[in-house]
């Protein structure tokens, strides 16, 4: 697949670095000089000086048979920019746009780009689960962000300690897809499955219902 | 009427205290500190301008600035991407009534009018202004 990348900073280059690798054909525009040049003295002709926010530009970088189309400056608003220009000049069939301000997600999605990784929520879903006594950790944003996957410990002494799963009554339209014991050894959820202090359970909740799903697992009786 | 204007620079300062002086409630949201320098102090001392220093497509300052009760946003940095995000913001999550955006580059100028935002762009207008100031040619 041809894939163009908008900004080659860390992720940018990171991410052409391991496309080249699997055999994908990539393209990157990028303001900076001596980031083009850097480029192009290991890996040949595939940067050039441009501006993600220039038609011009993204012509002659081929947007219009590229596959993919990412947009990962750490300036929110020129990767919304470029996003939208290939999608309406270009007709590109995918979009992904970086951004760095998390309110940014939702509104570039509803503003037509096809996917948005917000750096801020991936780097925040990392830290909170290396805290040791973390409460609920959003793994990942689903089905256009109505749903998510969410993780949560359950504390020694909760009141769902020791009862089965068909006994717990869960928020409208979650469901626990994954048991996580405190040694690491998982097992797939069955009605009858016993909760234990220290079990970790995988969930997939509506995001109104993930407050309420929280309490239901860490509730003391 | 509510005014909401994203850029202090020489345009959004004039454009601010024109409408000031029109009457307009002006609210201004300016994220470099020395820009502030082109709006009139007596303005915003006397409470006819707001100031606002902040981020121009954040939440927080759109709010503050009062965005949910405004009639109008102009975005007018001089920054063609930011206001693009801006301006859609205003459109799309606060539902202000008329947007206006400030763009230089001809291609965003095409993609945001047809998102249905009013553009306007004052290269264009100049050029148009020095052409009609040349003698009628044969």
């Amino acid at each position: 697949m041809y894939i163009v990348i908008i900004g080659a900073g860390r992720i940018g280059t990171g991410l052409a670095k391991s496309q080249l690798a699997t055999g994908q054909e990539v393209f990157l525009l990028d303001r900076d000089d001596a980031r083009v040049e850097s480029l192009r003295s290991t890996f040949g002709s595939i940067a050039q000086l441009g501006d993600g926010t220039n038609v011009t530009n993204l012509r002659e970088a081929g947007v219009a048979r590229a596959g993919l189309f990412i947009a990962a400056t750490g300036d929110d608003a020129v990767n919304l920019a470029s996003c939208q220009l290939a999608k309406q000049v270009f007709n590109s069939p995918r979009t992904v746009a970086v951004v760095v301000d998390p309110e940014n997600a939702t509104l570039f999605e509803t503003l037509g780009v096809d996917d948005v990784v917000s750096l801020t929520d991936l780097a925040m879903t990392r830290l909170a689960s290396t805290v040791p006594a973390h409460p609920v950790v959003r793994l990942m944003p689903l089905a256009g962000r109505h749903r998510e996957m969410v993780a949560i410990k359950i504390p020694a002494g909760a009141e769902v300690v020791n009862r089965m799963l068909s006994e717990i009554v869960l928020p409208y339209g979650s469901s626990v897809i994954l048991v996580i014991g405190p040694t690491g050894q998982t097992e797939e959820p069955r009605p009858e499955t016993v909760l234990d202090a220290e079990d970790e359970v995988i969930v997939v909740t509506p995001v109104e219902g993930t407050q309420a799903l929280w309490e239901t697992f860490t509730e003391m009786p | 009427m509510k005014v909401v204007i994203m850029g202090s620079g020489r345009i959004g300062a004039r454009v601010a205290s024109s409408l000031s002086a029109d009457g307009h409630d002006v609210s201004v949201i300016e994220s470099n500190r020395t820009q502030v320098m082109n709006l009139s102090r007596t303005l915003i001392d006397d409470g006819l301008i707001t100031l606002v220093i902040g981020d121009g497509s954040g939440s927080e300052a759109m709010l503050e600035a009062g965005i949910e009760n405004a009639d109008v946003f102009l975005a007018l940095s001089g920054n063609d991407a930011l206001n693009g995000l801006a301006a859609q913001k205003a459109k799309s999550v606060y539902r202000t009534r008329r947007v206006v955006c400030r763009v230089k580059d001809e291609g965003l100028r095409e993609l945001y009018t047809s998102l249905g935002i009013t553009v306007t762009s004052p290269t264009a207008l100049v050029a148009d202004v020095i052409l009609q100031t040349v003698p009628d040619m044969p």
